[in-house]
């Protein structure tokens, strides 16, 4: 464990993480225990935005820092990282084009180890279903920002059920106009609007019940 | 104006202004912010509106104003006239009928068209920055300024905007003298954080100039100050009756940390406000989402100088810091007007009645811009609920 990284991650240090990681990289530390150390790093960063220490700005820092110590760590990848994490279909639902949300999700999904499966944003009914056969992922993200788009989280609910999948997954919906009665109204199982939260009501989801 | 269109006219503004100021009229007034909704409830589909204004903008208020009696609204949605936008070719618009289907509502597809690199230039002289580098990144014809090309784009634009702003004044007129009714604000300006951050940089670009080049984004923000509260006062056309609108985006909870906010959002939003004020234009300060931890900043504006709109925000915190200071404005869920019953928007507005608006300076309105998924029986539901029991 590199607390030196772990911290600099932590703080939103960008210059002294990428520094570290060139370091790191040079004196020869795997770029799996670099991610590891990032990753716990971010894990700091979620728990602080829990407790109302960090906010959205300090989440899209967070972000823009591991897309850059990402940049560096890419050279030195095997050819083939094949992740083992739980899958996740994500996806921002059709008619709306926001992916804040989701991006933010989405990476702190992966840097918990699940394997997101991103579909990007305005994303119709059948493309969450082809998904689902294909990838055999048993949990789906459905992100909305406009009100109006409710009715399209509805539509892939009912689509997901028509194509027999409905039991085999679990529906998570988030966003900011998502409540009780809009749960209630699409059909999903579950709704979050604060990302960490909704991490970790997704990691709950993969303990318990898949 | 006949006399009975003029009378109501005359009992509406009053009541209106009255709430305003904090006072408490004959009755808590309602205003509803229609935009896509109103296009949908008079049967056309977006595309028919964003590109047929001069006919469908009268047509869809006139189906509007005859079934709600509210005593504002804020007319139908005419920033989005696909025409002009696709005369200039704007890259960073989808309207329906052209990329979108026919019944979506515009997007705006954010990015960042200004880069790091441009804030010095747009620091020293903005204006020119915004012709000779901005107006070209954003729009297909003019790409080249000063091409053939470019200039007539310039002018297909220039006419475009002259045109709908005609329009505009024309459909007012019709409102008063037909359903003695008049929009709730004049002019629009914004928070120069926010022109920075929505148009300009994006979210994503904003977030990451105010950790790593700090001192420029300040700049950039005081340049924007006395533009912004000249740009509100000049789209009202001078009138200082009615509110400003600044629909507010970035200062949300939870986009920036205290401090951010703080530093950066507050205080050239704060200037803006002021300076409306010296020259004695409220602002209606259209909070969108939540708002709650910044209220006892907000506490400190100057009495009355804006109205505060609740969205997403504690309404109980909200009356209780700034109750009796300025007039509230809100909140009916738009989700519960989308899915939920007549009878529960009735009950919802009573108990927002008897809860905040027994010593007046209280206006219902719904939480957020209506758009077209809004049941029309609900809307409904929302005015007469206040007929019903908002008496004072």
């Amino acid at each position: 464990m590199d607390k030196e990284l772990i911290n600099a991650v932590a703080e939103l240090d960008e210059e002294k993480t990428l520094m570290l990681v060139r370091e790191r990289i040079k004196a020869g530390v795997t770029p799996l225990e670099i991610m590891e150390d990032c990753r716990r790093g971010v894990e700091i960063v979620g728990k602080r935005y829990n407790d109302g220490t960090y906010y959205l700005s300090d989440l899209i820092m967070s972000e823009e820092i591991l897309r850059g110590v990402m940049e560096i760590l890419k050279p030195y990848f095997p050819p083939k990282n094949e992740s083992k994490g739980t899958k996740i279909i994500m996806g921002t639902v059709e008619g709306d084009i926001h992916d804040l949300g989701k991006n933010i999700v989405s990476y702190m999904l992966q840097s918990a180890g699940f394997e997101v499966i991103d579909l990007g944003v305005d994303v119709e009914p059948k493309a969450f279903v082809d998904s689902i056969i294909k990838t055999g992922a048993r949990i789906v993200g459905i992100s909305v920002l406009l009100t109006f788009c409710i009715g399209s989280v509805k539509k892939t609910v009912d689509l997901i059920k028509k194509a027999g999948l409905r039991d085999k997954v679990k529906i998570v919906i988030g966003g900011y106009p998502v409540n009780e009665k809009v749960l209630e109204y699409t059909g999903a199982d579950y709704f979050e609007n604060d990302v960490v939260k909704a991490v970790e009501l997704i990691k709950k989801i993969a303990e318990r019940e898949l | 104006m006949s006399t009975d269109k003029l009378k109501l006219y005359e009992e509406r503004k009053k009541r209106y202004l009255t709430a305003l100021e904090c006072g408490k009229p004959d009755r808590v007034p309602v205003v509803i912010t229609g935009n896509e909704f109103i296009i949908k409830y008079a049967g056309f589909t977006l595309q028919d509106f964003y590109y047929n204004p001069e006919i469908n903008y009268i047509k869809a208020m006139d189906a509007f104003l005859q079934r709600y009696d509210v005593d504002a609204h804020f007319g139908a949605p005419m920033l989005w006239w696909g025409g002009l936008h696709d005369a200039v070719g704007a890259v960073y618009l989808k309207f329906a009928g052209r990329e979108l289907d026919v019944n979506t509502q515009f997007q705006y597809i954010e990015g960042e068209y200004m880069q790091p690199e441009d804030y010095d230039a747009f620091i020293e002289n903005p204006t020119e920055w915004i012709v000779t580098t901005f107006l070209p990144r954003i729009h297909k014809e003019f790409a080249e300024p000063g091409s053939y090309r470019a200039s007539i784009a310039l002018m297909k634009g220039a006419i475009a905007r002259t045109l709908e702003l005609g329009m505009l004044a024309k459909a007012a007129e019709r409102w008063a003298k037909e359903y003695g009714s008049f929009t709730a604000i004049t002019g629009i300006s914004k928070a120069p954080f926010d022109t920075l951050g929505d148009t300009l940089r994006g979210l994503k670009g904003i977030m990451m100039d105010i950790r790593r080049i700090p001192d420029k984004v300040k700049a950039a923000m005081e340049v924007l100050v006395e533009h912004n509260i000249f740009y509100g006062l000049a789209t009202a056309g001078g009138d200082t009756e009615f509110p400003v609108f600044i629909p507010l985006h970035r200062g949300a909870y939870p986009f920036l940390n205290p401090k951010q906010w703080d530093e950066f959002y507050w205080p050239t939003l704060k200037k803006v406000i002021e300076g409306l004020w010296a020259k004695g234009k409220r602002t209606l300060f259209y909070a969108e989402g939540d708002w709650t931890p910044y209220l006892e900043k907000i506490a400190e504006l100057p009495e009355k100088s804006i109205v505060f709109h609740v969205d997403q925000t504690d309404i109980d915190k909200a009356k209780k810091i700034l109750g009796g200071r300025f007039c509230l404005k809100g909140n009916v869920p738009n989700s519960l007007l989308a899915i939920g019953k007549p009878d529960e928007v009735k009950d919802y507005v009573k108990r927002l009645i008897d809860t905040y608006a027994a010593d007046g300076g209280f206006i219902v309105d719904a939480a957020a811009v209506i758009q077209a998924d809004a049941d029309p029986r609900n809307v409904e539901a929302m005015v007469e609920a206040v007929h019903l029991y908002g008496k004072y």
